[in-house]
């Protein structure tokens, strides 16, 4: 099934045409902040489409807030968009009915970020991107990916595995995620960024 | 927001634990709360959530390497010859059928079996496969013949009386590989 890529919604999307400083200030917490709570309510909702609700449902709550002056520190914004963003997820699973199970899977952490709607989050010529670099990458880069973003081990464990330090481990891990986030954005497989 | 010198987290295995759910419940709390804060560990989530996902079929798709896929063949083949020489033994004593049964760690079982002017592949139906492809290679390595096929037999003329090797690969409705069988010898022609 093809994938569409979901990206942050314009400012007009909340603020009206004539209001130019709310425009910005919209086009700003947008940025910053979509992708994060599209993120944080897949992992608590298992799905895409009502995660988008959440994040669309924050955005607005949060600039409701900037113009009325509630927010008056702009330093605890981030904890406010975080709270409202996890307000409204547990609000969905009570009023789905899926209480009670949905909870439990958030208590135990029974967490799989491999789930389809996660999957979902990425589009496929990115995704198809990330795949070709992670898979002409030499074995023990790809090896020490696995072992930190899909076996969970930390640097120690890691670097036993591997027979390299555990810093040695953690300098190697954030070097291939910049490499990787660099061809997220549209960058070469070198790291070097996109136009 | 903050800056990476404020992250408590920036020496910590916590970004990568979240990715992969191995977090317990207060730190996932905790650690959620931070990183809508901190740009570094927001980076990492995000581009470690893309790499678990890349991983998830890169692992599926082992990664084309023509030079090592023709050791890998004269290896297999190496290993295949003595495995076939002891069945053509057993099979002068037992008097058995003309086959050698393959079997991979994806479980597609190969039968190959060798006619005075064909050789014969069959395999177990994979579940979920569309197609299947099927490669003969010779000694050298090289691709001979290279088939699709959405049946689970194919046979081949010509190769009668010449050292060749069979893979089977199951392919799903994309077209992606999905399990595959080892490398396995067609058995020499019968006398």
């Amino acid at each position: 099934m093809k994938k569409e890529r979901y990206s942050a919604p314009g400012p007009e999307a909340f603020a009206g045409e004539s209001d130019q400083p709310h425009q910005m200030i919209a086009a700003t917490v947008s940025d910053e902040y979509w992708e994060r709570v599209r993120l944080f309510a897949t992992r608590q909702l298992r799905d895409r489409s009502e995660a988008e609700d959440v994040a669309q449902e924050t955005m607005r709550i949060v600039l409701e807030a900037l113009s009325r002056g509630t927010i008056l520190n702009l330093d605890a914004l981030s904890g406010f968009v975080f709270q409202t963003a996890r307000h409204l997820c547990l609000k969905r699973m009570r009023s789905q009915r899926r209480g009670e199970a949905a909870l439990a899977k958030v208590a135990t952490s029974d967490i799989d970020p491999a789930a389809d709607a996660l999957a979902s989050l990425i589009d496929d010529e990115t995704l198809q991107r990330v795949r070709s670099t992670i898979a002409a990458l030499p074995d023990a880069d790809r090896i020490l990916l696995q072992l930190f973003y899909v076996e969970g081990l930390g640097a120690e464990e890691v670097g036993r595995r591997l027979s390299i330090t555990a810093s040695a481990a953690r300098v190697r891990k954030h070097r291939l995620i910049a490499r990787l986030s660099s061809i997220e954005r549209g960058g070469n497989a070198e790291g070097e960024p996109g136009t | 927001m903050m800056t990476s010198g404020d992250c408590d987290y920036s020496d910590s295995d916590t970004p990568s634990r979240y990715v992969a759910g191995a977090l317990a419940e207060e730190e996932t709390a905790a650690f959620e709360e931070h990183y809508f804060a901190c740009g570094r560990c927001w980076k990492e989530v995000s581009t470690g959530t893309g790499a678990r996902t890349a991983l998830a079929d890169v692992r599926k798709i082992p990664a084309e390497n023509p030079r090592s896929a023709w050791w890998m063949a004269v290896a297999a083949a190496a290993v295949i010859a003595v495995v076939g020489l002891v069945t053509v033994r057993e099979r002068s004593v037992t008097g058995g059928p003309d086959v050698i049964r393959g079997q991979s760690e994806e479980s597609i079982a190969v039968d190959v079996s060798t006619g005075s002017v064909q050789v014969r592949v069959r395999w177990r139906p994979v579940a979920q496969a569309a197609r299947y492809r099927v490669q003969v290679r010779n000694a050298e390595g090289d691709v001979i013949r290279d088939r699709r096929s959405e049946g689970t037999s194919a046979a081949f003329d010509d190769l009668s009386g010449r050292a060749v090797f069979i893979r089977v690969t199951a392919l799903d409705a994309q077209g992606e590989e999905i399990a595959r069988s080892p490398l396995v010898r067609a058995p020499s022609g019968s006398p």
